[in-house]
C-alpha cells in the first residue's frame, strides 16, 4: 500500500467497557471512497452502530474525526467532526467544531477515534500522541465545560487540546454539547449527550508529529497564495469585526428573524443585538480557530443583573435563537444566557428552541406557573437562565424539556405540538423559511433534521425570486453538496461562504496535500454518496423513515407571517409538496424519499442498497 | 460642450461576500456606467441584482447605505450577506 | 528587518506557527515552530505572542560555537550542535525550541513569513521593510 498524504495514518479504537485500546492503519479505501471528517463518521456510524441500537447505549459509538486537510497550513482547517447515532432524532448525527482540536489529533496521528463502550466511573480519555489513557475524571465530574477545560489543561498540560461535556451531557440532556477552546462547541445532535452516557467527561489530546505532505514544496506556495487570496479579497476588512452577527440586520430586513418561537420572521429591537452592539459593547478580543485570516470568534464580557462573565459569543445563531426568539432584545443579556448554555453544556440553538417552546406553552396554558416552578416569561433573563439549569439538572419541568421539543410536546399535550418547531426531531436553526422556500426545504431535507449548516439558501430565494418555487431543489442539493464537503475535509466553509473565496483553491491544493488525483467534482461525487449513506443510515435506524419526517411543523404551512418584512407570506402544504417533488426527483430518489436502488449502485453504495433491500 | 456627457458616470463595484454569484457574469469586480444621480439601489437596479441581495456599501473606509450616491470614478465595496454560520 | 508584536490584535489563528515549520524544516508542524501563540483563557481572554527578538543570549551562551551570528539574526547549526540545552535554559523569552525528533535545538531565523502572513498584524516589522496590511 502507497503512504498516506495527509492523513495521521491511524485509526485509534477505545472501549471504554473493557478498557481496551487499538489502533489500526487507517485504510486507503475509506481515504479514497469517504475522504475523512463526516466521510469518516457517515462510514463508520453505518458499519459500526449495530442496526437498533439505543444511542443512549454502550453499542452506540461516539466517531471524532479531522479531515485529510485539517492542520495543513491553509486557511480555516481546524474543523472536528463528532459523530453518533443521535439521541435527538433517532437517526443519523453528527456536528461540528473549530478550534485547534482537529489539527492536534492530526499532529497525534490519528484520522478517526472511535469511543465505544461505557466506562464505570467518569472518564477522562488522554491521547498523547502514541500514548493512550483512560484517566478518572471523577474531579472534573459535575464541573462546567469551560472550568472542566481550564481544570484539565492546568492538571495535565496548557500544550493539550481539550474537549469536555458540562452537567447537560453528564445527565443526558439530549442536546448536549460537546465544548472545546473556551467557547466553540460540536452543538448539534446530542454529541454531547452520547458522551455523557459512555461517562466521558473529557477528551484531552497532545502531538508533536508532523503532518506528511505529498509535496511539501507546493502546499507552501499554495498556501500562501491563498492567505493572499483572502487578505486581498473585497470584504476581508469589513466582514471580519462582527463576524456571524454581522448578518443579524439584513436577516430582519428580509422578514426571516426568529422570534417569539418563529411566530414571526421580524424583531423591532434587532438594532441592539447585532454585530455592531457586539463589537462596540461587549468585545474583549477576536478569537480565531486554527489558520484561521477572517476570525467570527468574538470574546466577550458581558454584564448583567445575574452578574459579570466571559463568553465567547454570542454567534448569529444564539443571537438569532436565544435573542429574537426569546425576544431578549440586549446583546449583554444575551451573551448571559449564552454563558449559562456553554458551561451547563447545551446546544443554544436547540435549547434556544426548547426555551421559546416552553414560554409559549406557558402563555398559552400548556405549562402553568406551579408545574414550572414560575412564570417562563418571553424576554425574561430570569426565565431563561432558570430553564436552562433545570433543564441540565433535568429537574422539574426541565426533566420533561431535557428531551427537546418534540418529546417535551408528546407528554405534555393540550395542542403544544403546534409549538414544537422542529424537522425530524432536532430544533430549527436561526432562519425564519416562510417566505424562504429553498430554506425551507433546506430545513426539510438536512439530513441530521433542522439544520443550516448543509444548505443555505436564503440569498438565491431572494435573488431568484422568494415566491416562486422553480430551481430550488436544484439550488439547495448543490448546496448540500458543497457545504458538507468542508466537513469531510476537515475545514471551515466560512472563508468561501462570508468572504467569497473561491472553491477552486481547494481543488488544487487537495493532490498537492494528499497525492490522489481528484478535481473538485470528484470530491463533490464523495460528498453526494455521504449524503446519500447518511440518509439510507436514518432509513435503517427510524421505522417508516421518509417523506412524512421531511415536513416542517405546522406552524410553517398553516399561519402566515404576521409581522415585519415578509408580512402575509407563508408555503401551503402544496408548495412543500412540489419542493419534496423537485428534490426527490433531482436526487434519483423515490417519492417516499428513499434512495433508489439504481441511484446507490451509482454512488458506490451497492452494501446500502442491498442492506436496504433496494 | 461636455455638458451632455457628464449625464453617465462610471462606478466599480468590488463585491464582498458569496453573493457575488448572482452579480454579472458571477464576477466580484463589475464595472458599470449608470446615469449620473444613481444610487446603489439604481444600480443594483441597472445590473439585474436584487436590492435585498446588499446588506451595504464601503467607499473610502466608511460604511454606506444603499441610498448612497456613489462619485464619478469611485470604486465601491458592495457587501453580500453571509451566511450567520 | 525585526519582528514587532502587538498582542492586542493577536486572534490566536496561529498561522505564524504552522508556516514557520513549513519554512524551516519543510514539515507542517506546529511543534517545529519557532514562534508560539499562547492563549489566556477564559480570563482575561488574552492572546501572548511567544517571539524571538534576536537579544543573543543564546549565542553568548553557547559553551561550543554552535550559535552563528548573521544578518542580525542567531542560529543554530544543528552539525556542531551537542545537545546540551544550555541555549534552552538560558533564553530569557523561551523561545529556543526542543523537539522529539531533533537532537539539536531550534529557533528564529528571522525568515519573516510570520510576519508577513499574520492576518491581523499583531506580528509586522518593526523597521516597515515589510509593509502593513
Amino acid at each position: 500500500m502507497s503512504k498516506l498524504y495527509g492523513y495521521g495514518g491511524t485509526i485509534l479504537r477505545i472501549d471504554l467497557t473493557t478498557g481496551e485500546i487499538r489502533k489500526e492503519p487507517t485504510p486507503e479505501k475509506l481515504c479514497r471512497e469517504y475522504l475523512g471528517g463526516r466521510g469518516f463518521v457517515a462510514k463508520l456510524e453505518w458499519d459500526e452502530v449495530a442496526p437498533g441500537t439505543d444511542p443512549l447505549s454502550p453499542g452506540n459509538k461516539v466517531i471524532m474525526a479531522p479531515g485529510p486537510l485539517s492542520g495543513v497550513l491553509l486557511p480555516g482547517s481546524g474543523k472536528c467532526e463528532f459523530g453518533a447515532k443521535s439521541p435527538q432524532t433517532g437517526g443519523y448525527g453528527d456536528s461540528n467544531v473549530g478550534g485547534h482540536l482537529a489539527p492536534e489529533v492530526k499532529y497525534a496521528g490519528y484520522d478517526a477515534v472511535i469511543i465505544g463502550g461505557a466506562a464505570a466511573k467518569p472518564t477522562v480519555i488522554v491521547i498523547d500522541d502514541d500514548k493512550v489513557t483512560l484517566v478518572d475524571g471523577s474531579k472534573y465530574w459535575g464541573k462546567g465545560c469551560i472550568e472542566a477545560e481550564a481544570m484539565i489543561k492546568k492538571d495535565f498540560g496548557e500544550d493539550f487540546q481539550v474537549a469536555t461535556i458540562g452537567p447537560a451531557g453528564e445527565n443526558l440532556v439530549k442536546y448536549a454539547i460537546i465544548s472545546h477552546d473556551f467557547g466553540r462547541q460540536a452543538g448539534r445532535t446530542g454529541v454531547g449527550t452520547v458522551l455523557g452516557s459512555k461517562k466521558v467527561k473529557a477528551i484531552a489530546v497532545r502531538g508533536t508529529k508532523s503532518i506528511p505532505l505529498a509535496q511539501p514544496d507546493k502546499v507552501y506556495e499554495k498556501a500562501k497564495q491563498m492567505f493572499d487570496r483572502c487578505f486581498s479579497l473585497p470584504g476581508f476588512k469589513e466582514w471580519t469585526p462582527y463576524g456571524t452577527a454581522g448578518v443579524t440586520d439584513w436577516v430582519n430586513e428580509v422578514g426571516s428573524f426568529p422570534t417569539k418561537n418563529f411566530w414571526t420572521g421580524y424583531f423591532e429591537d434587532y438594532k441592539k443585538i447585532n454585530g455592531p452592539s457586539l463589537r462596540e459593547r461587549i468585545l474583549v478580543t477576536d478569537k480565531a480557530c486554527f489558520n484561521c485570516p477572517i476570525p467570527c470568534g468574538k470574546y466577550s464580557k458581558t454584564k448583567t443583573s445575574k452578574g459579570e462573565v466571559y463568553v465567547e459569543g454570542p454567534e448569529y445563531e444564539t443571537i438569532g435563537m436565544m435573542g429574537g426568539n426569546l425576544l431578549l432584545g440586549s446583546i449583554e443579556e444575551i451573551a448571559y444566557v449564552n454563558y449559562v448554555a456553554d458551561e451547563l453544556g447545551i446546544d443554544t440553538i436547540s435549547g434556544g428552541g426548547v426555551l421559546a417552546f416552553a414560554m409559549e406553552c406557558f402563555e398559552k396554558g400548556v405549562i402553568t406557573e406551579r408545574e414550572a416552578g414560575r412564570k417562563l416569561l418571553f424576554g425574561d433573563l430570569d426565565s431563561a437562565c432558570y430553564l436552562l439549569e433545570k433543564i441540565a439538572k433535568r429537574e422539574g419541568i426541565g426533566d420533561v424539556l431535557a428531551d427537546g421539543v418534540r418529546a417535551a410536546a408528546a407528554k405534555l399535550g393540550k395542542g403544544s405540538e403546534k409549538y414544537a418547531i422542529h424537522v425530524k426531531g432536532l430544533e430549527i436553526s436561526a432562519y425564519e423559511p416562510r417566505y424562504a422556500p429553498a430554506m425551507m426545504l433546506a430545513y426539510m431535507t438536512a439530513d441530521v433534521g433542522a439544520h443550516h449548516n448543509r444548505a443555505w439558501a436564503i440569498t438565491y430565494d431572494v435573488q431568484v425570486g422568494r415566491d416562486t418555487l422553480e430551481g430550488k431543489a436544484k439550488r439547495v442539493i448543490e448546496l448540500q453538496h458543497i457545504r458538507p464537503l468542508f466537513d469531510t475535509l476537515g475545514l471551515c466553509r466560512l472563508q468561501w461562504v462570508e468572504i467569497g473565496f473561491e472553491l477552486s483553491h481547494y481543488a488544487e491544493l487537495f493532490p498537492l496535500v494528499t497525492g490522489i488525483n481528484y478535481m473538485w467534482d470528484d470530491l463533490l461525487n464523495i460528498s453526494e454518496r455521504i449524503w446519500n449513506l447518511t440518509r439510507a443510515y436514518s432509513i435503517r435506524e427510524i421505522e417508516g423513515f421518509g417523506r412524512d419526517h421531511d415536513y416542517p411543523p405546522p406552524r410553517f404551512y398553516e399561519e402566515k407571517v404576521p409581522t415585519g418584512p415578509a408580512k402575509g407570506k407563508g408555503l401551503t402544504m402544496d408548495d412543500l409538496n412540489r419542493l419534496l417533488d423537485d428534490y426527490y426527483a433531482l436526487r434519483g430518489w423515490d417519492s417516499k424519499g428513499i434512495p433508489t436502488g439504481r441511484k446507490l449502485r451509482e454512488l458506490g453504495l451497492d452494501y446500502v442498497a442491498e442492506a436496504l433491500g433496494r | 460642450m461636455g455638458a451632455v456627457a457628464k449625464a453617465v458616470k462610471k462606478v466599480t463595484l468590488l463585491v464582498h461576500g458569496h453573493g457575488s454569484e448572482f452579480f454579472p457574469g458571477k464576477k466580484s469586480r463589475v464595472e458599470v456606467e449608470v446615469p449620473a444621480p444613481a444610487c446603489v439601489n439604481d444600480i443594483l437596479d441597472a445590473i439585474g441584482v436584487n436590492r435585498s441581495l446588499v446588506m451595504f456599501a464601503v467607499s473610502n473606509g466608511v460604511r454606506q447605505g444603499k441610498d448612497y450616491v456613489p462619485l464619478d470614478g469611485e470604486e465601491l465595496i458592495i457587501v453580500t450577506p453571509p451566511s450567520g454560520g | 528587518m525585526r519582528i514587532g508584536v502587538n498582542n492586542d490584535v493577536c486572534s490566536g489563528c496561529r498561522v505564524c506557527e504552522v508556516i514557520c515549520s513549513l519554512r524551516q524544516f519543510k514539515e507542517n508542524n506546529p511543534k517545529k515552530a519557532a514562534i508560539r501563540v499562547k492563549g489566556h483563557f477564559p480570563a482575561p481572554g488574552k492572546y501572548e505572542i511567544k517571539f524571538c527578538d534576536q537579544c543573543g543570549e543564546c549565542f553568548n551562551s553557547c559553551p561550543v560555537g554552535a550559535i552563528k551570528e548573521e544578518n542580525g539574526h542567531y542560529r543554530i547549526e544543528p552539525d556542531e550542535c551537542t545537545g546540551c540545552l544550555v541555549c534552552v535554559e538560558t533564553c530569557p523569552k523561551g523561545v529556543v525550541f526542543t523537539h522529539p525528533d531533533l537532537t539539536a535545538p531550534f529557533k528564529c531565523t528571522l525568515c519573516g513569513d510570520c510576519l508577513r502572513y499574520c492576518p491581523t498584524n499583531a506580528l509586522y516589522d518593526l523597521d516597515g521593510e515589510v509593509a502593513k496590511r
